[in-house]
């Protein structure tokens, strides 16, 4: 797994990869937190920094992970993979603390910002580290998002695509799940034909719509961006990260059986 | 080769034509596959229930408040309370829980769900939005009595509610807002309000007050209507001036907030008849603003009392007591060292109206001062002359009338520094202002506090503490925009022109 972990994270530095994603990172940062030492009463929030990057994952993430097991494929390299001494998982887990990693380093810009917002006599509260944390298992669980979508094919363009698009799914659960509410609700107000209440079909509407958001990763990891430590959003993230690692895993399993 | 010699003793080949195309069918790997299949859809059912299960067991418990001043969560007293709580509770946020755009919007879900959590199931919250389902309004309110609006919250127990403005529960930066028109917070009443409040609706006989209005009246006093809801006190207007309307029998104060006019004689009569059946009535001076005002039928009032308001200005002459060396008008009050209700501390007051006692009133009657000026203040007049006829002494700033045998009292005040918004939005609930009105009222219309002051919590200030000049910025705008990107860029461009070809 180490040495998964360490071939996968120096090729991010070996590739231009890693490099533009920590200079995109860097500049949407910068700008953020420069609009802010700049406004006409200068302040310095660092978790509101993080919170405008959190909308970036989308761009990030992709580009980020596209590369993971496609490009393995793509190169022939996968071969090398699947009869190595050691266990899929091992090569799952190595790829994706990787791409972790890089996510970590990305954030050096921020952890620059905030020697900054020191030296410039703003505040760094918990509300700070705690975006920072919620930042990073929101990562975790779209790395793996992506991670699955490059095992799934051995095009690059077509893994990145794939992943925007659930990402983007689940950066709008909220819209979504309200326009889901709202149009099973005036469907059923207009068939109405077991004659519920409005206040009925405002419930079903509100159960559907709570039901819908409650897989969004976005809307329970923003307590922490106040300084409230919950522990229930970590285990949502890290476990339905550990899911999409399994079901990458069982993909390249069967990838590995299916050779001929 | 032994390898593949294994591979082909497990294969069992079937050659299914289907069209001209040959299919090698593996038995292990459609085992594997089914196995794949079954083995995902049960670790997602175990990760759904799993994360559902611990949502409803640990997630209250496993909640901590990581901010400096305890901004998400309750303190010990309303921690105390909600264990006692006897009566089911409902919270209603009539908005939508997802649309974080609203400033106080980080400020009340999280201590919303902090009294949810400590309350043990007596209070229920709930999040409606009227805009989806704009029934709820009728629903809340029938009769339209309590006027209810979207972007509130409901605070519901039985057939009492009560609603509440997240806008009316902070304090803003007064620069920022008369200057930009923008709300920065600065110190949240969020507890203070929202457990008031519950007080109020499960109360078996909840508190009323009535601000006196038609007189011009101060009525910008939002932060003094949370000190009363704090004592589970709701406030409404109340107009007399029609003649006809008397003081409706659930009144527990009555406040006059620095006046612009005197009151009409039925007025004066209804107030002393108010007194004699036990009412309270807060008299708020305001001399910077109505120096001029004749106060005849408004001072028969306060003399029924044993009070008199003059035309007069309080001149603090000792510099010890003096809020800035420059102002004789803005200085510190003393309260009585001996009162258990007053602690005996600093109270900012500025432009004093001089009250005195007066002397012809009736031998029940027991006036005395709750808050004075140091012994060596004087009184000027209208012409900001020192006054000769008055000498140097102790002067009330507060002053507190009753009769005997009579329960109520007649509260009148030189400053309106203890009641405004002007006063608090700058000073905040946590001054020591805002403890003592609430003390002032508390021990005038109930018998026992039992509630004690619930204070105010800073919100975290993100502005720099120096100003940032110029030059600085610019130079950390180039280092933040231009310096780390760039660098990031040039170390890709040379790494890729060094290994393309690799």
């Amino acid at each position: 797994m180490l040495a998964v972990f360490k071939r996968e994270f120096l090729s991010y530095f070996r590739t231009p990869v890693g490099w533009v994603a920590i200079s995109i990172l860097g500049a949407l940062s910068g700008y953020c937190f420069i609009t802010m030492l700049t406004a006409s009463t200068p302040y310095v929030n660092i978790a509101l920094e993080i919170n405008y990057l959190r909308s970036f994952f989308i761009v990030l993430i992709p580009i980020i992970t596209m590369r993971l097991f496609s490009e393995e494929k793509k190169n022939g390299t996968d071969v090398l993979l699947y009869t190595m001494p050691f266990s899929m998982k091992n090569a799952v887990i190595g790829k994706f603390l990787a791409a972790i990693a890089l996510q970590a380093i990305m954030l050096i810009s921020v952890f620059f910002h905030m020697i900054i917002t020191v030296i410039c006599s703003g505040s760094i509260n918990s509300a700070s580290w705690g975006a920072i944390l919620g930042y990073l298992v929101l990562a975790a669980l779209f790395i793996s998002i992506g991670m699955l979508t490059s095992a799934l094919t051995e095009n690059q363009i077509m893994s990145a695509v794939v992943s925007f698009v659930l990402i983007l799914f689940l950066q709008m659960m909220s819209t979504i799940s309200d326009s889901i509410a709202n149009v099973v609700t005036s469907l059923m107000r207009i068939a109405n034909i077991f004659g519920l209440s409005d206040s009925t079909i405002f419930n079903i509407g509100e159960s559907i719509r709570s039901g819908i958001t409650w897989f969004d990763p976005y809307s329970k990891t923003s307590c922490y961006t106040s300084g409230v430590f919950k522990v229930a959003p970590i285990v949502y993230c890290l476990s339905f990260t550990a899911l999409f690692m399994y079901i990458t895993f069982r993909v390249l399993e069967k990838k590995r059986w299916s050779q001929n | 080769m032994a390898k593949k010699t294994a591979r082909d003793h497990i294969l069992t080949e079937k050659t299914v034509k289907k069209g001209k195309a040959k299919v090698q069918s593996d038995s292990r790997f459609k085992s594997l596959k089914s196995f794949s299949i079954l083995s995902v859809i049960i670790f997602a059912a175990i990760c759904i229930v799993f994360n559902i299960l611990f949502d409803k067991l640990f997630d209250k418990t496993l909640t901590f408040d990581a901010s400096s001043v305890q901004i998400n969560t309750v303190g010990s007293f309303t921690r105390s309370y909600l264990k006692s709580l006897d009566k089911k509770v409902e919270i209603i946020g009539l908005f939508d829980k997802n649309d974080t755009s609203k400033e106080w919007y980080d400020y009340f879900i999280p201590i919303i769900d902090d009294y949810e959590a400590k309350a043990d199931g007596k209070i229920t919250v709930s999040y409606i939005d009227p805009s989806v389902n704009p029934f709820i309004m009728t629903e809340l309110d029938p009769n339209n009595m309590f006027g209810i609006k979207a972007d509130t919250y409901v605070i519901r127990s039985g057939d009492r509610l009560i609603s509440i403005d997240p806008y009316q529960c902070f304090q803003y930066d007064q620069d920022i807002l008369n200057t930009y028109g923008l709300r920065m917070l600065t110190a949240n009443d969020v507890e203070l309000n929202i457990t008031g409040s519950i007080m109020y609706v499960v109360s078996e006989n909840p508190l009323h007050a009535y601000y006196l209005t038609g007189h011009n009246e101060n009525t910008s006093h939002s932060n003094l209507d949370n000190i009363l809801l704090s004592l589970s006190m709701v406030s409404q207007d109340l107009n007399l001036t029609d003649g006809t309307t008397t003081i409706p029998s659930d009144c527990d104060i009555i406040m006059i907030l620095q006046p612009m006019h005197d009151i009409s004689t039925h007025e004066r009569d209804l107030l002393r008849y108010y007194l004699d059946e036990g009412g309270v009535v807060l008299i708020v001076n305001d001399f910077s603003n109505n120096k001029t005002v004749d106060y005849t039928n408004l001072n028969e009032v306060t003399r029924y009392r044993g009070i008199s308001m003059e035309t007069g200005l309080l001149h603090e002459n000792d510099t010890r007591y003096l809020l800035h060396s420059d102002d004789p008008y803005s200085s510190l009050g003393i309260s009585d060292p001996e009162s258990t209700t007053f602690k005996n501390g600093s109270y900012n007051t500025s432009y004093n109206r001089y009250m005195s006692l007066y002397q012809e009133a009736a031998s029940d009657i027991v006036a005395g001062a709750l808050l004075t000026t140091s012994d060596m203040a004087s009184v000027d007049y209208l012409n900001m002359t020192v006054n000769n006829d008055l000498s140097v002494g102790t002067y009330p700033i507060v002053l507190k009338g009753v009769k005997s045998e009579v329960e109520g009292a007649l509260l009148v005040f030189a400053t309106a520094d203890f009641t405004s918004d002007n006063y608090f939005s700058v000073k905040t609930l946590n001054d020591s202002n805002a403890e003592f009105i609430y003390n002032c009222i508390g021990s005038s219309c109930t018998t026992n506090i039992s509630v004690p002051y619930i204070p105010e919590k800073t919100i975290p200030n993100y502005n720099l503490t120096q100003p940032l000049s110029s030059n600085a910025a610019t130079l950390w705008s180039v280092v933040v925009m231009t310096l780390i990107p760039i660098g990031g860029l040039i170390c890709g461009i040379a790494i890729y022109k060094r290994r393309r070809h690799l």
